[in-house]
């Protein structure tokens, strides 16, 4: 399999699971969807990571799209307001939204190469 | 780059692996273990703030709810208000429970709370002091007690019978929203930043929340100052809170002879305290809570109401403007609420399944504040033991309750709220009785006549409100409701003021309260109207003490409406809108010959010409574009600080009681009391001109004085000159959470003061944006007897508290510019044209 096949497939399998398993609500468990696609996919930590990132990080953003935007609710401007009721910049849990997703897929990402490169 | 993986695992991959894992437990802990968390569990796509986005979008749906027998019909009018259809009362208000949680879920767990002081837990401990003062006043005492009352009653009393059938129906549906709403992860995510859940709603929170609004109408220290007035001034304590009001008053109710001797002796005879009493009443008063959420700003309503000889219509109109603070979430939600027999559209409050002011098929009701004898507050000295208390010659033991494992102390009177050694202030709050408002305003708000009407209010206990009504019929009439005590001394005499600290030892004590057919009320009335704004409600004749002037409104916005309606016929409801935004300042007419004539005295003086030069052609209308109302407005606040505050420093009142100051709930005069006796005194002051025991100085020098004193202020602050009275008054929507970016304002709209009709309470003091009043006409509401559906109304608010909803504030920009909204009152859903739905909702009975 071509290098930049496999991380085509480590972006798109970490994106479809970190999305299923967003509706379990426990956020965490998306370190699973980096930890499969690497296990599967994935020969190394370096572009295979950044793959997971965006996968994760992408796969918040279409969720909030799919979930609330696309019916017309608007997310982001509750988001935003909440974050002024808290007192931390608008765009606070936004970003935390998008950026955690990613950061929790690395990991699984970075685990699951370690694990691959054991077996 | 293109390594292949299975290459053995070397200490490279060691190291990467260690920190991913490091990071993913400090990310866990950081989540779940620290206050940080709540920046993960809001942010989570799923469970976090985004849900509640939902919330924020109106569709047509159809949903199924627990507890439901048969389907309900909702429409969302075009303004955003609810028409609730169902099949019996006990599905229209679990419905209403259902759809008065969608839009404000987290104001209901607010509010009852606040009402029973419980904001610490999730506020933090900075509340705790607030919470303690809730507790001991016995609201969460009471509530419980009330519901517990009414549950007893309910076998052989239908009043307290279909209260328990409301509220057991409407506690269900506000906990199946509760249930729907964390099912779908839509609750409200001011519960997520706080880190909780909401309690199931029960009956005895309704019952908390009427406590809540009890204590915000009708709860006052004003006889602990007018106490610690006397402790230092002696009888000029009474000059400056005279018995009756010494400016000019329009009585709805009449007893406009002879002042009652008896009455005026007692309103005069304060009990003096010594220094222990007076430390143990200055303690009281500096931990005096106001209610934590709006209404802050009472006394400042306006009701009327003008039978059909004198409309064009030939029907009768009624015109609500009740002043309570100003927040977002706004305190009302407006509904209509149909069943079978049942037909109301109105307002409520948080918490309440019945419409507090309203219309039905038949009748329109609208509330004022009464602000009669002393707020329903009253305080007593008693001695105390360890365990008991002294009364009527002998010990009983003291009553010990324990609410959050905090110990409260009754005596006979109430709560103990002060003890040194053996000297215990006692509060008697008539707002600790019995009283079953949700019943009463269902049976009103069910009523279809006059007689109907005034029989459910002889059930009203407190708090003391005027119920203007007016029918279909063509009839008219007003009752201040509630129960008003009648003191006594058991030795024969002249009781005490009970506007004053009174000894609690029983030489002074309730031998029962006015008659209800003796309480103030007209119907009928030869005038052909009734204005109730907070003024006294009868005159110096009525045969019962019934307070002193210190808590009354002045009355001059009553005057205005009064003088409106005697002089005109054929009134429009277009007529009675421009009245109800009427921005004359009585008080401004009655004093400006004194000021005019003093200050023409002294017109060399540029900033006595200045002040003349405007104030000469001025017609007495706080317009935003008016530098005379402005002039006015510092000129009168100046005065009252050379008058009061001279007084004050003059007698040693201050500083030994310096904490007794102008509070945020004074008024809309910067710097003001906020009671009324005080106004009225300068008030009059200004009208004739004279000196009195009270300001023995020259009054002209005094006005000129002030007026040099305002202007240099004025110029100060406007050096160009441009002091128009739009910079000074507007208006503020503090929002609950307290954040700016959910807050409204300060925005500018037509004019007044505390004077007139449109009032802005609780500003002033400086230019905008310092200067907004958080509170004002909080529902403005004219019914139309001939025709309710040209009956109009809006409250300067939102439906909904979701800050992200179209509909969080949509009624402001119509408020603030004095417009109103139709209010549609349609009897079933199929009556509706399509341009007058935004959405229809189905609720069906679930499983």
């Amino acid at each position: 399999m071509r290098y930049s096949v496999s991380l085509v497939l480590v972006f798109v399998v970490t994106l479809a699971l970190a999305f299923a398993l967003t509706y379990t609500g426990l956020w965490p468990l998306t370190v699973l969807a980096g930890l499969v696609a690497a296990l599967a996919f994935a020969r190394e930590y370096g572009w295979s990571s950044l793959a997971s990132f965006l996968g994760g990080l992408t796969s918040s953003a279409l969720f909030i799209e799919a979930n609330y935007a696309a019916s017309g609710a608007p997310a982001l401007r509750e988001a935003y307001l909440a974050a002024a009721v808290a007192g931390v910049p608008g765009f606070t849990f936004i970003a935390v939204t998008l950026l955690l997703t990613g950061v929790y897929c690395v990991i699984g990402n970075v685990i699951g190469v370690y694990i691959r490169k054991l077996l | 780059m293109d390594e292949g993986a299975g290459g053995g695992v070397g200490r490279r991959d060691h190291a990467v692996l260690a920190a991913s894992v490091i990071v993913l437990v400090l990310l866990l802990l950081m989540a779940y273990l620290t206050p940080i968390g709540v920046l993960f569990s809001a942010s989570n796509p799923y469970t976090g703030v985004y849900g509640y986005s939902l919330n924020a979008v109106l569709r047509s749906e159809t949903l199924h709810i627990k507890g439901l027998y048969r389907p309900v019909r909702v429409i969302v009018d075009r303004y955003g208000v609810y028409h609730i259809y169902a099949q019996d009362l006990h599905d229209l208000f679990l419905a209403f429970g259902f759809i008065q949680a969608e839009n404000r879920l987290f104001q209901l767990d607010l509010v009852r709370r606040a009402a029973i002081g419980n904001l610490s837990p999730i506020l933090g401990p900075s509340y705790r002091s607030e919470d303690l003062f809730q507790l001991k006043i016995g609201n969460y005492l009471t509530a419980e007690r009330d519901w517990n009352e009414t549950l007893a009653r309910a076998p052989t009393d239908p009043m307290a019978n279909i209260t328990v059938m409301i509220l057991e129906a409407y506690s269900e549906g506000v906990n199946d929203y509760i249930e729907y709403a964390e099912v779908h992860h839509e609750l409200p995510f001011e519960f997520t930043l706080l880190h909780y859940t909401p309690q199931p709603w029960t009956p005895v929170d309704s019952f908390a929340v009427q406590q809540y609004m009890v204590e915000s109408l009708e709860f006052g220290d004003d006889p602990l100052i007018l106490s610690l007035m006397y402790y230092k001034m002696g009888q000029l304590a009474n000059y400056l809170n005279p018995p009756f009001p010494p400016i000019p008053q329009v009585y709805y109710a009449g007893y406009n002879g002879t002042p009652n001797a008896t009455v005026e002796e007692e309103a005069e005879n304060i009990w003096p305290i010594n220094s222990t009493i007076a430390q143990m009443a200055y303690e009281l008063y500096k931990e005096w809570d106001p209610p934590f959420i709006s209404p802050h700003a009472v006394g400042h309503s306006n009701e009327w109401v003008v039978c059909g000889n004198k409309t064009a219509t030939g029907r009768p109109i009624l015109v609500g403007g009740p002043v309570l603070g100003f927040s977002l979430p706004f305190i009302w939600f407006e509904a209509q609420l149909v069943a079978p027999g049942y037909d109301v559209f109105g307002v409520f409050l948080p918490g309440d399944p019945v419409p507090v002011i309203g219309f039905n098929q038949h009748i329109a009701w609208t509330l004022t504040d009464v602000q009669a004898i002393s707020w329903g507050t009253y305080f007593f000295v008693q001695t105390v033991n360890g365990t008991d208390y002294y009364f009527n010659g002998s010990w009983h033991p003291i009553i010990h309750y324990y609410v959050d494992g905090v110990e409260l102390n009754w005596t006979n009177w109430g709560p103990i709220m002060v003890q040194n050694g053996s000297l215990a202030l006692v509060m008697y709050w008539l707002g600790n009785t019995y009283s079953n408002d949700l019943g009463v305003l269902f049976y009103i708000s069910n009523a279809s006549n006059w007689q109907q009407f005034y029989d459910a209010l002889r059930h009203w206990h407190v708090p003391y409100q005027n119920f203007a009504y007016a029918d279909v019929y063509g009839n008219i009439g007003d009752v201040s409701a509630g129960i008003y005590p009648i003191f006594t001394s058991s030795g024969g005499g002249i009781p005490y003021s009970p506007d004053a600290i009174m000894p609690g030892d029983g030489q002074v004590y309730v031998k029962g309260f006015i008659p209800y057919d003796d309480i103030p009320h007209a119907f009928n009335p030869p005038s052909c109207f009734i204005v109730s704004s907070n003024q006294r409600q009868v005159g110096p004749s009525y045969p019962y003490w019934y307070g002193d002037s210190m808590s009354f409104s002045p009355g001059t916005r009553a005057w205005v409406v009064y003088d409106y309606l005697l002089y005109h016929n054929n009134i429009s409801v277009q007529d009675m809108m421009r009245l109800q935004w009427n921005e004359t300042d009585l008080a401004a007419a009655w004093s400006m010959p004194t000021i005019i004539r003093a200050l023409e005295q002294d017109s060399s003086n540029p900033y006595v010409a200045t002040a003349l030069s405007y104030l000469k052609g001025w017609n007495y209308t706080m317009s935003p574009d008016s530098k005379a109302a402005t002039i006015w407005f510092y000129i009168y606040s100046e005065v009252y600080f050379n008058f009061i505050y001279g007084l004050f420093n003059r007698t040693g009142f201050w500083p030994e009681f310096s904490a007794v100051r102008p509070g945020p709930a004074g008024g809309s005069w910067p710097g003001t009391f906020g009671l009324a006796s005080l106004d009225e005194d300068v008030i009059h002051l200004l009208m004739t001109g004279n000196g009195t025991p009270i300001y023995n100085g020259s009054v002209d020098q005094l006005i000129v004085n002030s007026t040099i004193e305002a202007m240099k202020l004025l110029e100060s602050w406007f050096p160009n000159g441009n002091y128009t009275w739009a910079n000074f008054y507007g208006f503020y929507w503090p929002s609950l959470t307290g954040a700016k970016a959910l807050s409204v304002g300060p925005l500018s709209g037509l004019g007044g003061d505390y004077f007139t009709l449109n009032d802005q309470s609780g500003g002033g003091g400086g230019p905008l944006p310092t200067s907004p009043g958080p509170g004002g006409q909080s529902w403005t509401f004219i019914a139309n007897m001939a025709n309710l559906s040209d009956s109009y109304g809006v409250y300067p608010g939102g439906q909904s508290e979701n800050p992200a909803s179209p509909y969080y504030d949509n009624y402001i920009p119509i408020w603030i510019k004095g417009e109103y909204l139709p209010l549609l009152f349609i009897g079933s859903p199929q009556a509706f044209t399509s341009s007058e739905v935004t959405v229809e909702v189905n609720l069906l009975p679930s499983g």
